[in-house]
């Protein structure tokens, strides 16, 4: 029966996807968009704990979105506003899978929604992979974002070529980051490690290779126009001829396509380069210990290419990492799912739900997960109301934050985090920086428990 | 004169939410919209109101005549979008 | 996809178009309605309309929202003592009224009733003629009208310069070659006291045609972002002006042939400027001494010029003198009455002549009982209203009809006005919800809402940039059992043996049984006005008749109309009557004031509007409350700095009058250092239950009523440029958690 006590809500995972079922759940009294209009989904009060594993917030927002993005970073703004809401509670540092189990979850609280993202990557499954030099474009992009997780990594820049596998939006924000003078990086809160590094890159030309024609490129419009900014850097395409765009095509990947061929040949003088390749794939990464060339086959006549190369960096996706104590489906790599309710072999885990990458896949951006998210707690509450949800012996906040600090010796709370955000802040007004991120788990945590 | 989305839209849709006319696409529930790259604003029923610019979390929206010079191509991208969505608008202006 | 929604469910009438106007705000806007079965499918802009020209906003376009709000009070409540709302008939509750206010007025006199008018009634030409009809007949002095927490300078100032309170002239913005825009944040706010269509536009026209906007405020507002922008401290509006002025006259700037043509007793304006300086005035407005001279002489230079000033300038401790400072500004730059600079507009119910006739307005024709105000238009100002109830004596205010307005939270010192309407003898609110205002009452009286009644914009079509005439009849059917506010109005003055009617011979009427209505009257000023029908000797004039069966509005010209200035006055002399000792007593508080700002409250605060709201209105609208939407107060990075405020932090602020919390700060260079901004109106409660979740806290928490700390010679409230002190909350909220 419907308790007077507040549903309690356990998110897993604070990017996008979190922070919107948090959202939702803890609704404005705007009411949610849902069928073309403002609607109240949510009928009685909530109170969402949300469970990540770092002790920083907003998933991607933080260490995927580029750093010379600060618009996209404002997202965070619209996460500080849920998390101001009456009913949140962050608890940063807390693992789910290794700290605590789904089944500790699912017995504390009256539901769980698991947005843990996609925290693993698609391989090449090439030889030469595992070479000093070549890793994937997500531990770069988290490198230069500083993610703990990546900060110790190095990449060494000092080489004439990079080569990206890959020509979808994390290209085309690798690409970019490579090539953009270290004063603009400066003005970014792109981590420090990686500014350094970039500083003494020696890069000319960057690779990107794609294995189908033009008109399937990955990469947006908006991201391949970006590249057209940086200064001296020409543009150039291979392995394809741009001017046969099939007329049907639709208009986004037209206007892609003869953007890109107007790029080429407004941006064709430049000391550096950025080399669109494409009908190509990758066979073999060769080097003795560090990557000195990848191998390429023109998959049009299957011709053989050695390009030289100091770094490849696959971009060929995302992937979602299994978490202990739930279904995963390791084809697609997502948790899986019926309508947002994680469902093993068919049969829907009660009280369990499912939103963001972890759930569709690494596909669509920050705003689809809203919705995403929308339709998550659209089914806890259909479920709330169908009387669903395993209620019976949920503990209460206390007795919650009492259990996970029995297991893990540090968490936090929100303003913990927002101790970590003003000391970055600060770092960075002192070096005229919009943010000097802190790299480093225990680094932070110290900070919050000095008190 | 109507408002225009650019690059840094996230799809986020807070401007769908206050649109009064309804005319920015494609609304969440809309079929296009689990893979748009940014969503548009239809220039013949939008009425200048500047609501969504207000409510947009990335300033990603501009009146047409405050559009950033390195955008202006987002006019016909807007408009285009709804060129291909014939059933929705008959004519779309070009007045770039 | 945009699928327009039909009502499928109901097969019978086919939807229909019927084209309107916005009763929002001042601009006033072209609607068109979809209305199907009496439902309501959908509001656009009406691309016709001569004005607005297929713009409106997100506030106009959601009033259908309101229209069918399930909060709405549908039925007379009367409150019970337990504090609860019984529904009642309307046979009971005006007659339960009636009987209240005849005894108030047997031991009290007629003279004991007040009435409050609230922003809506400008939109309301049945309430409005009423309200000024049962002040007149009851002859109370109680007549409070929301103009005085906003506007109060600008009634004062057209009365002594042009005879009558409602002759406004207005920035002729669509032919200027440079706009001074003061105080004033029209890309917003869509403009006030000048009814010009598509404002912003408008405005951008201007620099289009290669003339200049400048505008002043603290705030680099949404307006100051599209121009150029001159920060300036709040309340410091007056000392530009004067400063301004000095250099214009100094530097032999003036267009003296137009003053002289123009003006009688333009003498005072060196009498006025003789003590000013420049560097005190730059230093009370925070502007440079060298950009005050180039923006006058600049103003003074351009072909054509105008001035315009709001909110900025009008609800601030000078607002009068800051008003009158602007009219000179244009009246001395030979802008008055020609293109592009200061114009009468042309009303098409010449409003201004019959309250003129009607004797409605005037200046200073009587005090007010305890502060002595001078009356404006036969209103008293707001400020007053706790002392009148408080204060014993003859006319002392014993009961309140409060029509369409919620002044517990827009009033000043809102919590003094609270605790003094707890001691009235019988409180009455004409509201369609129930608000921090109308949950005191004891009878709440449910009317329609615009959407559901006759209308014309009484007030706006006296500033239209273009001029142009509309009437129409109600779009649709009252919902549940509400009623005009005239109505309510004139049966309780049924009952109190009263026609709401000040014209001579109205009351004897009455007792024969004839009670003209409103729009009988207004059809009657329009007909024998410039633009009627004289009965048909002008066949070709205008009659309500005529715009009610006219689907749309009637373009009565292209723009402003010029030179037309004796023709409009209503002074003796037929001139601007510039010498008055009111400005003279003004100009001397002005020089003596203290703009230094107290060590305790180190920081001014302004109030700001909000896109998607209007003053209290309107918060309980999913659309408008939707996104994002937290009052937040806006502090510029150095003052944050300073005072220990983070971004997003929930934050006190303190003046020497009251105390609030505000949910969230805003760090943002948009600020002028050392000033800061909060929109008003938030912070509410009653049945209104979206508004009541929105949360936020009152501004008018920080205001005074004190009657020294209002504008003195207009009685309007300084809600503008309070002195106040901030601390973050952030470690008392994460205390609590
Ligand atoms: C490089 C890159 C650039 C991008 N740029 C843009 C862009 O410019 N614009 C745009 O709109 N979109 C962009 N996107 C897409 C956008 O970032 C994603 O759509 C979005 O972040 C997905 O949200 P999510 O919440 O599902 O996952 P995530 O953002 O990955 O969030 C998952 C969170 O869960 C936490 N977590 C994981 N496992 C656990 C666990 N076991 N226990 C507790 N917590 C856990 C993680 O630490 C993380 O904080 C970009 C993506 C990438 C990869
Ligand atoms: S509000 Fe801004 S970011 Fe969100 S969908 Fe609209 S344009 Fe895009
Ligand atoms: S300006 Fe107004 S009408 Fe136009 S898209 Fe934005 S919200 Fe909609
Ligand atoms: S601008 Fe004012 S009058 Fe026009 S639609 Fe908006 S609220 Fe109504």
């Amino acid at each position: 029966m419907i308790s007077e006590r507040p549903l309690r809500i356990a998110i897993v995972g604070s990017g996008p996807a979190g922070m919107y079922a948090a959202g939702h759940l803890l609704e404005g009294p705007g009411g949610t968009f849902i069928n073309g209009g403002l609607n109240q989904i949510v009928r009685r009060p909530v109170e969402v704990d949300v469970l990540e594993r770092l002790p920083t917030p907003w998933g991607l927002i933080r260490s995927g979105v580029a750093p010379d993005h600060p618009d996209k970073k404002r997202m965070a703004a619209i996460y500080d506003s849920i998390a101001r809401r009456q009913g949140f509670r962050f608890i940063g540092n807390v693992q789910v899978g290794r700290d605590v189990s789904p089944a500790d979850l699912s017995q504390w609280y009256d539901g769980v929604i698991y947005a843990v993202g996609a925290d693993d990557e698609r391989r090449l499954g090439i030889t030469g992979e595992d070479l000093r030099g070549s890793d994937s474009a997500r531990a770069f992009v988290s490198w230069y974002n500083g993610h703990p997780d990546f900060s110790d990594l190095q990449f060494d820049l000092r080489c004439e070529r990079a080569v990206l596998v890959g020509n979808g939006n994390v290209a085309m924000d690798v690409a970019r980051i490579l090539f953009s003078p270290i004063s603009a990086l400066h003005n970014t809160d792109i981590a420090s490690h990686a500014l350094d590094a970039l500083g003494k890159s020696q890069l000319k030309e960057i690779v990107i290779l794609g294995r189908r024609g033009p008109e399937h490129a990955a990469f947006n419009y908006p991201e391949l126009m970006e590249l057209g900014e940086l200064a001296d850097t020409a543009i150039s395409v291979e392995g394809a001829d741009l001017s046969l765009t099939p007329e049907n095509a639709d208009y986004e990947t037209q206007l892609k396509v003869a953007a890109l061929a107007k790029l080429c040949k407004e941006k064709s003088q430049g000391s550096r380069r950025i080399v669109f390749r494409f009908n190509a794939a990758p066979t073999a990464i060769v080097g003795g210990g560090q990557v000195a060339q990848i191998n390429v086959v023109d998959r049009r006549d299957q011709s053989e290419q050695v390009l030289n190369a100091g770094l490849v960096l696959a971009a060929i996706g995302y992937r979602g990492l299994a978490i202990d104590g739930l279904p995963f489906d390791d084809v697609r790599g997502v948790i899986p799912s019926c309508d947002s309710r994680i469902v093993d072999n068919g049969i829907a885990i009660a009280g369990a739900y499912v939103t963001g990458w972890i759930k569709r896949g690494p596909k669509g951006i920050i705003g689809s997960n809203k919705k995403c998210a929308r339709d998550a707690v659209t089914a806890v509450m259909v479920d709330v109301d169908s009387n669903l949800l395993p209620m019976e012996g949920t503990l209460s906040a206390a007795q919650v934050l009492e259990a996970i600090n029995a297991r893990v010796s540090v968490t936090l709370g929100f303003s913990g985090w927002q101790k970590i955000d003003r000391q970055e802040q600060s770092d960075g007004r002192a070096q005229g920086r919009p943010r000097l991120k802190m790299t480093a788990t225990g680094a932070m945590l110290g900070l919050v428990t000095a008190g | 004169m109507s408002y225009v989305i650019t690059a840094p839209c996230v799809a986020d849709y807070s401007c769908v939410e206050v649109c009064p006319v309804d005319c920015i696409s494609p609304m969440p529930d809309d079929s296009g919209f689990d893979a748009a790259t940014q969503l548009y604003i239809n220039p013949v029923l939008c009425v200048d109101c500047d609501a969504c610019r207000e409510a947009c979390p990335v300033n990603a929206i501009f009146a047409e005549d405050q559009l950033p010079e390195k955008w202006l191509d987002y006019i016909g991208i807007n408009a285009a979008h709804f060129q291909s969505h014939t059933q929705t608008v008959a004519e779309v202006r070009h007045d770039k | 996809m945009i699928t327009p929604i039909m009502n499928n469910t109901k097969s019978s009438s086919p939807p229909t178009d019927k084209k309107i106007f916005c009763g929002v705000c001042e601009s006033s806007c072209g609607l068109v309605a979809t209305i199907q079965n009496d439902e309501l499918i959908k509001l656009r802009p009406d691309p016709d309309h001569p004005n607005s020209k297929g713009f409106a906003c997100s506030k106009g376009l959601a009033f259908g929202a309101v229209r069918d709000d399930s909060d709405r009070v549908l039925r007379p409540l009367k409150r019970t003592d337990d504090g609860s709302f019984v529904a009642v008939s309307w046979e009971q509750a005006l007659d339960e009224i009636g009987e209240r206010l005849n005894a108030i007025i047997k031991v009290h006199g007629r003279e004991s009733i007040g009435l409050y008018q609230g922003n809506s009634v400008a939109w309301n030409f049945g309430a409005f003629l009423n309200l000024f009809g049962m002040a007149g007949a009851l002859k109370t002095k109680h007549l409070y009208s929301a103009a005085s927490i906003d506007i109060n300078g600008y009634w004062l100032v057209s009365q002594l310069l042009y005879g009558s309170n409602f002759l406004n002239p207005v920035p002729d913005i669509a032919r200027t070659d440079f706009m001074l825009c003061i105080g004033a944040n029209p890309a917003v706010s869509h403009g006030s006291m000048a009814n010009i269509g598509r404002f912003r536009d408008t405005m951008l026209g201007v620099t289009a045609r290669g003339g200049r906007v400048v505008v002043i405020d603290p705030r680099r507002s949404e307006t100051a972002e599209l121009f150029e922008h001159l920060p300036i401290r709040p309340n410091g509006d007056a000392w530009l002006l004067a400063a301004m002025l000095k250099v214009i006259f100094d530097e032999g700037l003036a267009d003296l042939a137009a003053l002289q043509r123009q003006t009688s007793g333009s003498g005072i304006i060196a009498d006025l400027l003789a003590p000013v300086s420049l560097a005190q005035a730059s230093d009370a407005a925070g502007i440079p001494v060298a950009e005050i001279q180039q923006l006058a002489r600049d103003f003074a230079a351009a072909p054509s010029a105008c001035a315009y000033g709001r909110c900025g300038m009008s609800i601030g401790p000078f607002a009068t003198l800051s008003k009158y400072l602007l009219d000179v500004l244009n009246i001395a730059t030979g802008n008055l009455d020609r293109e592009g600079g200061w114009c009468f507009a042309r009303p098409f119910i010449d409003l201004e002549a019959l309250m003129h006739q009607l004797k409605s307005t005037g200046y200073d024709r009587w005090r007010t009982r305890v502060d002595g105000f001078p009356e404006v238009a036969g209103t008293a100002p707001v400020v007053s209203i706790p002392r009148e109830i408080t204060t014993p004596g003859k006319g002392q205010l014993r009961a309140m009809m409060v029509i369409g307005a919620n002044p517990a939270t827009s009033s000043p010192a809102a919590g003094e006005l609270r605790d003094a309407f707890k001691q009235l003898d019988l409180l009455i609110s004409q509201d369609i919800y129930i608000t921090e205002t109308s949950r005191m009452a004891d009878y709440i009286l449910p009317p329609t809402t615009w959407l559901e009644r006759e209308g014309f914009p009484i007030f706006t079509q006296s500033h239209s940039g273009v001029p142009h005439a509309q009437w129409v009849g109600p779009t649709l059917k009252a919902r549940g059992d509400v009623r005009d506010d005239a109505w309510i109005m004139d049966e309780i003055s049924k009952r109190i043996g009263i026609v709401p009617a000040d014209f001579p011979g109205a009351q004897l009427l009455g007792k024969l049984g004839l009670r003209p209505s409103p729009a009988f009257l207004m059809d009657v000023g329009l007909r024998t006005g410039p633009e009627g029908d004289w009965f048909g000797l002008r066949p070709s004039g205008l009659s309500r008749k005529k715009l009610l069966g006219n689907d749309g509005a009637i373009k009565l010209a292209d723009g402003l109309p010029t030179g037309i200035l004796k023709k409009r006055m209503f002074t003796k002399d037929k001139k601007v009557n510039l010498d008055h000792g009111v400005f003279r007593t003004e100009m001397t508080r002005l020089l003596a004031s203290s703009f230094a700002q107290d060590e305790n409250y180190p920081l001014s605060l302004i109030s700001q509007r909000e896109l998607r709201s209007q003053n209290t209105w309107l918060h309980n609208i999913s659309k408008l409350v939707v996104a994002d939407r937290v009052q937040r107060l806006r502090i510029h990075p150095r003052d944050a700095a300073r005072y220990g405020i983070e971004e997003g932090d929930p934050v006190e602020i303190s003046s020497p009058y009251g105390q609030i919390r505000v949910p969230e700060a805003r760090i943002s260079d948009e600020m002028m250092p050392g000033s800061l901004a909060l929109p008003h109106g938030w912070g509410h409660e009653g049945g209104w239950q979206r508004a009541v979740a929105v949360g936020g806290a009152g501004y008018n928490q920080l205001t005074t009523n004190r009657a020294d700390s209002a504008d003195l010679p207009s009685g309007n409230a300084t809600v503008n440029g309070i002195s106040v002190r901030i601390r973050s909350l952030r470690d008392v909220v994460e205390m609590a958690s």
